[in-house]
């Protein structure tokens, strides 16, 4: 689906952000993508959907550049940017007018959805308030039912119940075609959705697993005190010290994401010769 | 599939556009017909206005410059504003889909749409109200040519090849500025015009030797030695030239224009 070989790229000719940056993305996975702020997880879907060009190196979508921008590339592909812009026509009006460029679109599943995030079917898209834009927006992106499914802090402006919603609704136009892949900040919003973790850090790619993978690797769980000199990474908690530790069969459990990210950006190395081994 | 031009993808871009925009644009051409109609009626009232064509052929002409110029700045605007400019360029269409829109509603239909309404409410004016004595406070002698412009008009060969120029300029700012497109194009070409005035002596001399001061562009040029006119109209463009030049300045320079506005929205970029 992606396959990003040796990416250069950078805003300024001077300072590269990417430079021999590898990927590989497959369809029937739901990809998180987390980094800090600056880390260029916004840059590399730029680079992924055709918005930014490579310097060097190739970013190619089902084979073909991005950067070509191919109308039939485009048609399997939508990305909903952080920040939306929506025009000032009623919401059935706008799918009128832009479904006809996706071919996949399903009128009944952008109904469904517009009704589980209750959003009013008949509004102005300008009127309605940011979350709900966001919601109709979302609605329609996974109503395209486009290969590539990109989404950039997705879970900003909503509220706690629609985030809930965002979940349910993203695992259910999820199938096994499709690769979905979610940036944000907020690692809590993605629990129980992706099954495949990737973390961009100083610029580089520090981790692509599964997470069925990370779970066979670690466990995360709440330490006694003599644990913490075998633990991967570790931080005080209000219920005690919560410990990445290396896999112990019988404790094996959820991944903790945040202590997961955590741990990659004070000891990524150490966490990546693990899995290696 | 057709990844360079499909007519089915266009006609539903256009469709998309019209009825994006369509509220914006009747709310505009509201307004600059509003502002016209105030000043044909002010002409109106006075007269003289009416009697002589030189103050509506010079309302037709500053509004058309004007708001086509206005127009065409803005025509890109969406691929220069980050949020609008995420779902403008991966919107599957080609690039020259998307150029072929914005190249057809500012380069073609707002002239085509300013000249038609403009010549009704000028007809109106004209033909209903002046030629009735409505409004007119004073009615002189009749008036028996009370055309715009008529067919033989020297100034219609004019305005219309500067037009030209002028909006495609505009264009062509609209994809390469991200910002306040008018004001820069505008700058744009002050600058170049003032840099051509500075240089115009040093490139005449150039070409014939003698050594010029304060020179008017493309005009001829008079050589003065101890107060007398030696060397009159040492160049002095003949017709040719000039017809050249005109060719190569209001039909090059937009083609041109055009051409690299085309790939500046290839290259864009968030």
């Amino acid at each position: 689906m992606i396959e990003i070989t040796n990416l250069n790229f950078g805003y300024s000719s001077k300072k590269l952000l990417f430079e021999n940056l590898n990927l590989k993305l497959k369809g029937g996975h739901i990809y998180g993508l987390l980094g800090q702020n600056g880390a260029g997880k916004s840059t590399l879907l730029k680079n992924i959907t055709g918005l930014a060009f490579p310097v060097g190196g190739s970013c190619k979508v089902n084979g073909v550049e991005s950067s070509r921008r191919l109308p039939s590339t485009l048609q399997e592909l939508y990305l909903v940017p952080e920040e939306i812009y929506v025009p000032a026509i009623p919401i059935r009006k706008y799918v009128k007018l832009t479904a006809p460029f996706y071919p996949k679109f399903n009128q009944e599943q952008f109904d469904n959805y517009l009704k589980e995030f209750d959003v009013p079917a008949d509004g102005k898209l300008d009127q309605l308030s940011l979350g709900q834009q966001k919601k109709a927006v979302l609605s329609f992106a996974l109503a395209t039912n486009t290969e590539l499914l990109i989404m950039d802090e997705p879970t900003n402006g909503l509220d706690i119940p629609s985030k809930a919603q965002f979940r349910k609704i993203v695992a259910s136009a999820f199938d096994s075609e499709r690769c979905i892949i979610i940036s944000t900040h907020q690692v809590r919003d993605l629990d129980n959705l992706i099954d495949t973790l990737v973390v961009v850090h100083d610029n580089k790619v520090v981790l692509n697993k599964s997470l069925d993978e990370i779970d066979e690797n670690f466990s995360f769980r709440i330490i006694e005190e003599d644990e913490k000199e075998n633990a991967i990474y570790f931080e005080d908690h209000l219920s005690g010290i919560a410990g990445m530790m290396p896999h112990q069969a019988s404790k094996a459990g959820r991944v903790d994401l945040e202590l997961l990210f955590n741990a990659l950006m004070l000891n990524g190395t150490k966490i990546q010769n693990h899995l290696n081994n | 599939m057709n990844n360079i031009f499909s007519f089915n993808r266009f006609a539903m871009l256009f469709r998309k556009h019209t009825s994006e925009n369509l509220k914006f644009y009747l709310m505009s051409l509201f307004v600059l017909f509003g502002i016209i109609i105030l000043f044909l009626t002010f002409q109106l009232m006075q007269d003289v206005g009416f009697r002589n064509n030189d103050k509506r052929q010079a309302v037709f002409t500053v509004f058309l410059f004007l708001a086509g110029t206005v127009f065409s700045s803005l025509i890109f605007s969406p691929f220069g504003k980050k949020t609008s400019a995420t779902q403008s360029i991966i919107l599957p269409c080609s690039k020259l889909e998307k150029y072929s829109i914005a190249w057809l509603y500012s380069q073609l239909i707002f002239p085509l749409v300013y000249i038609i309404i403009y010549y009704l409410v000028d007809y109106v004016f004209a033909f209903k109200l002046y030629s009735n004595n409505h409004f007119v406070p004073v009615q002189m002698s009749p008036v028996q040519n009370l055309e715009l412009f008529s067919s033989d008009d020297y100034r219609v060969r004019l305005i219309i090849p500067v037009f030209i120029f002028l909006n495609s300029l505009s264009f062509f700012g609209s994809i390469f500025f991200r910002n306040y497109q008018y004001v820069k194009t505008g700058f744009g070409l002050i600058l170049f015009v003032f840099l051509l005035i500075m240089f115009n002596p040093f490139i005449v001399r150039m070409f014939s030797g003698v050594k010029v001061r304060g020179l008017v562009l493309f005009s001829q040029v008079n050589v003065f030695r101890h107060g007398f006119n030696l060397e009159n109209a040492l160049f002095s463009p003949s017709t040719n030239v000039m017809l050249a030049l005109g060719i190569f300045l209001l039909v090059f320079t937009p083609v041109m224009f055009w051409i690299i506005a085309y790939h500046k929205l290839r290259e864009r970029e968030l």
